[in-house]
């Protein structure tokens, strides 16, 4: 692969190079490795600043596209140098915002575009120019206090269905739903030929039995009756706006977004379907998967091109499927974010009130009952 | 097996030719496989599993004597055929006759080695690779349409590759979604696709956005001016557009076919450019535009405050604020409703009676107010007056708007509620999106349906709702690739496998081979397989 040093414009084609590009929304940033032998024109601080911090782009062949990212450490050897680099927006986590700043009622998104804009000052992205209003819920009140940038884009993320995106190439930041500039991959991929080296992982811990919204001194608990998640009664809590509508609303969507396990797809795809993209979506048979197959749609994670292997790497996570519905139907971040899963036997526990609430068990019976039979309010 | 080879590469290279090829083992191609088993304890081993190895053979290639190609020919040719970069173009068909000296059989290889041999001039010892661990037959059998059965006239099993087409046809339609203008993009966005065709119902659709199926809901199904409902997401370059295959037709099953929750929504009234609503308790998606959402924000204490919207229909909603004990209770606004919209909303919030009760004292404000991008709050209408007004509101450029009650004057704050009613038949938010998204819906374009299984031998594949473009399905049971004949072409549905890892296989001899694929023809092509 071409490697590209901000420190001079001349690429550089014979370096070993590995590089793993992976979405914003799973919370970790993709890393490349390059290795650079003592015998190459690149080994010299003309072309890598030797503290770090250089801009590395690596160009695939056959189509791969391009990785760009930040370098983050150097190993020297009496062989060469191991750079390590890391997508750009690695420093979110290292940026902070300005103190000192409470909004109410703001969508999530608009929350976000101001923490990035604070933090990006000075920084290789170009933000959107005009503020994000349309994405993510109503925040009741959230207050910057010089926290880093990542935490509030997470937490923003986690809120809603909006989510951060990076363009690898033009480092330009959006803000968008999991549809948005996230093209489909429309060749069935076949485990075995398309897709090589097959493994299918359903990881069920992540399943939720028990959410309780909590406000202040407010609680609300809803719990899965069933026996979809046998053994593993987790629970969780959740902060939530103040008022009984509220609370039961946040408790039960949160309860309804963990419902299924986490299935993802890890695989190699050979150069013909190098045009697969992260945030893209597959649709994947795995002839022997779920015990009587699989035939999913999949939104890719990450995906790894490297030197020393024919194939592609990629990560996807399963987010629908026909054969097996109700299924994960639209995505959450990282995590199935089931809209159309039934929740049964559902039953509410009402934990703590406050005495201002003194109509609430009448509230959230009929609220419960509402949920419960469709009538959400 | 005695061998003979005839060509490579389609390049004659027989005993009789001046190539003299010729396999000098017995066997040249073994049949073997790993099988693994795991020790047990006062037990005996437990199978875990077989791997069939790739092959190698050594093809002997010796010049004759009285050979009419000149010696230097001969090697050029030689290294020119077998060159092992010629690899990457893929494997490469070595040709020759087997048992009975008569029937062709072929092999995909590839070329390890070209050894000269140190004894011998003009002699080669070429070892070749094959993924394939038996011979098959150099001409393909094929079937003719629905064939009760195959046979494989070989003496080992061989995968067919089968081809299925279907008169059973469904529709689709391929839409597209652009955002609002740069900085336009959408979340979670309702739109309304105009398919206006009888053939789609409630339930016979599937929504496909960038490939994935999706809640969908259906407006006038059955009728010509039939219109589907999906969320969708937007780039905010306002360009990229974001890709929704609408698939529908008799057959059609798809559990998410009305998971969309529409019932409040006015659908005789709604557009891609205005939001509205049968009544206020509108909550299948709470991010989407002009639904009212509570952003209560604490401090309510007033009795009869209802904790959000009410449920009972009835189009009304009322929001209050409680006398407080000091002006700690009320840094803010107390209750409140509000609603994002998509791009920029201009237009008369019409419809929307707010009546103002209680509030002895006038403490109290209701308002109605708009933020524009990045801007602050702009008041629209205020009011401390309890009475009911009924006047249009003007709004410019929303991208969020808020109704709510709020005291004025905190010390002394008494209760007042603020009623907002319907005063139509339905609860209106009639803002135009100044810049709405563009949505193109395509023509129809038509779709075969597989929905069945495909019975091969002793081995069975189901498809259940398989759609693709009108063209051949083509099941590769060796290659293990599943193909339409219609490049760049989706494949829709699913496909179980009796036998998962072997998909389906001719065994020697005759096999039965049916399907019950409503208007469904098959096609079997095989070559036979040999050992």
């Amino acid at each position: 692969m071409i490697c590209r040093f901000t420190h001079i414009a001349t690429a550089v084609d014979d370096l070993q190079a590995s590089c793993t590009w992976r979405t914003p929304a799973g919370g970790e940033a993709g890393e490349a490795s390059v290795f650079v032998p003592v015998t190459s024109r690149a080994y010299g601080s003309q072309y890598i600043d030797p503290e770090g911090g250089s801009m590395l782009a690596i160009e695939s062949d056959n189509g791969g596209g391009v990785w760009s990212g930040i370098v983050t450490q150097l190993v020297f050897t009496d062989g060469g140098v191991t750079i390590t680099a890391h997508q750009p927006w690695l420093v979110l986590g290292r940026r902070h915002v300005r103190g000192n700043l409470t909004v109410t009622n703001m969508p999530a998104s608009w929350i976000a575009y101001t923490a990035l804009q604070d933090a990006v000052a000075g920084l290789p992205f170009s933000l959107a120019s005009d503020p994000w209003n349309d994405g993510g819920p109503i925040i009741g009140e959230f207050s910057f206090s010089r926290q880093d940038a990542w935490s509030i884009v997470s937490e923003m993320m986690d809120a809603g269905s909006g989510e951060l995106h990076v363009d690898p190439v033009t480092q330009r930041i959006e803000w968008c739903g999991p549809f948005a500039f996230a093209s489909r991959y429309t060749p069935l991929l076949v485990a075995g030929n398309d897709l090589r080296n097959v493994s299918v992982t359903v990881d069920g811990t992540q399943r939720i039995a028990e959410v309780t919204a909590t406000h202040g001194t407010d609680a609300f608990t809803v719990s899965r009756g069933e026996a979809a998640t046998g053994g593993w009664k987790a629970s969780t809590v959740v902060s939530a706006p103040s008022g009984s509508t509220a609370l039961a609303t946040k408790a039960i969507e949160t309860l309804e977004a963990v419902a299924n396990p986490v299935a993802t797809i890890t695989g190699g795809v050979p150069v013909e379907h190098w045009g697969i993209r992260e945030r893209g979506y597959i649709r994947a048979l795995i002839p022997f998967a779920d015990f009587d197959g699989l035939t999913v749609s999949g939104r890719v994670l990450e995906r790894t091109i490297s030197d020393a292997s024919p194939l592609m790497t990629i990560k996807a996570q399963v987010v629908g499927s026909q054969n097996a519905l109700p299924q994960l139907a639209l995505i959450n971040r990282n995590r199935g974010d089931v809209r159309t899963t039934n929740i049964v036997n559902l039953s509410v526990n009402i934990t703590r009130t406050v005495e201002a609430t003194r109509n609430l068990t009448r509230d959230l019976d009929r609220i419960v009952k509402e949920l419960v039979e469709g009538g959400n309010p | 097996m005695q061998l003979s080879p005839l060509t490579f590469d389609s390049n004659a290279i027989g005993p009789t030719t001046d190539y003299g090829g010729r396999f000098e083992q017995r066997h040249p191609l073994r049949r073997s496989s790993q099988v693994t088993f795991t020790a047990r304890r006062n037990a005996g081993p437990m199978f875990d599993g077989i791997t069939v190895d790739g092959e190698r053979l050594v093809l002997t290639l010796s010049r004759r004597a009285n050979a009419a190609t000149a010696r230097a020919t001969w090697h050029s040719n030689v290294k020119k055929w077998f060159d092992p970069a010629s690899n990457r173009r893929g494997a490469r068909f070595l040709t020759l006759t087997g048992d009975d000296g008569s029937t062709t059989l072929r092999l995909p290889v590839y070329v390890a080695e070209v050894l000269p041999r140190p004894q011998d001039v003009d002699a080669y010892d070429i070892t070749l690779l094959s993924g394939l661990p038996y011979f098959e037959a150099n001409s393909e059998d094929t079937s003719g349409s629905n064939p009760s059965s195959v046979t494989n006239a070989g003496n080992v099993a061989a995968a067919p590759v089968l081809q299925l087409t279907s008169s059973t046809h469904v529709t689709r339609r391929q839409c597209t979604v652009r955002g609002s203008g740069a900085g336009g993009g959408l979340n979670r966005r309702v739109v309304m696709l105009d398919i206006n065709d009888s053939a789609m119902t409630s339930s016979n659709v599937i929504a496909y956005v960038e490939g994935v199926s999706v809640p969908c809901a259906v407006s006038g199904g059955g009728t010509s001016s039939s219109k589907l409902y999906v969320l969708i997401d937007t780039h905010s370059d306002g360009a990229t557009t974001t890709h929704i295959d609408v698939v529908y037709g008799t057959g059609v099953t798809n559990p998410l076919a009305g998971a969309l929750d529409v019932t409040p929504w006015h659908t005789a009234a709604f557009s891609n450019s205005e939001w509205r609503w049968s009544n206020w308790n509108v909550s299948a998606f709470r991010e989407s535009p002009g639904v009212w959402r509570p952003t209560i924000r604490g401090n309510h204490l007033y009795s009869s405050t209802r904790y959000g919207l009410t449920a009972d229909g009835s189009g009304s909603l009322t929001i209050g604020i409680s006398a407080g004990t000091s002006g700690a209770d009320y840094p803010m606004d107390a209750d409140s409703v509000m609603a994002l919209l998509a791009g920029l909303a201009n237009g008369s919030l019409a419809n929307f009676s707010r009546q103002i009760t209680g509030n002895s004292g006038g403490y109290n404000q209701a308002y109605v107010r708009y933020r524009t991008t990045g801007g602050r709050w702009v008041d629209a209408w205020t009011s401390t007056t309890a009475a009911t007004v009924t006047t249009s509101i003007t709004i410019t450029n929303a991208t969020a708007i808020q109704a709510g009650i709020r005291s004025n004057n905190a010390d002394n704050a008494v209760t007042a509620a603020l009623v907002i009613t319907n005063a139509s038949s339905y609860a209106s938010v009639a803002l135009t999106s100044g810049s709405q998204p563009t949505i193109v819906v395509g023509s129809a374009e038509t779709m075969d349906l597989y929905s069945g299984t495909l019975t091969i031998g002793d081995d069975s594949i189901t498809l259940a709702n398989v759609m693709v473009p009108d063209g051949t399905l083509t099941i590769d049971c060796h290659n293990r690739t599943i193909r339409s004949s219609v490049s760049g072409a989706p494949i829709y549905g699913a496909f179980a496998f009796s036998a998962p890892a072997t998909w389906a296989l001719l065994q020697p001899g005759s096999n039965a081979v049916s399907h019950d694929l409503s208007g469904g023809s098959l096609v079997v092509k095989h070559r036979g397989a040999y050992s």
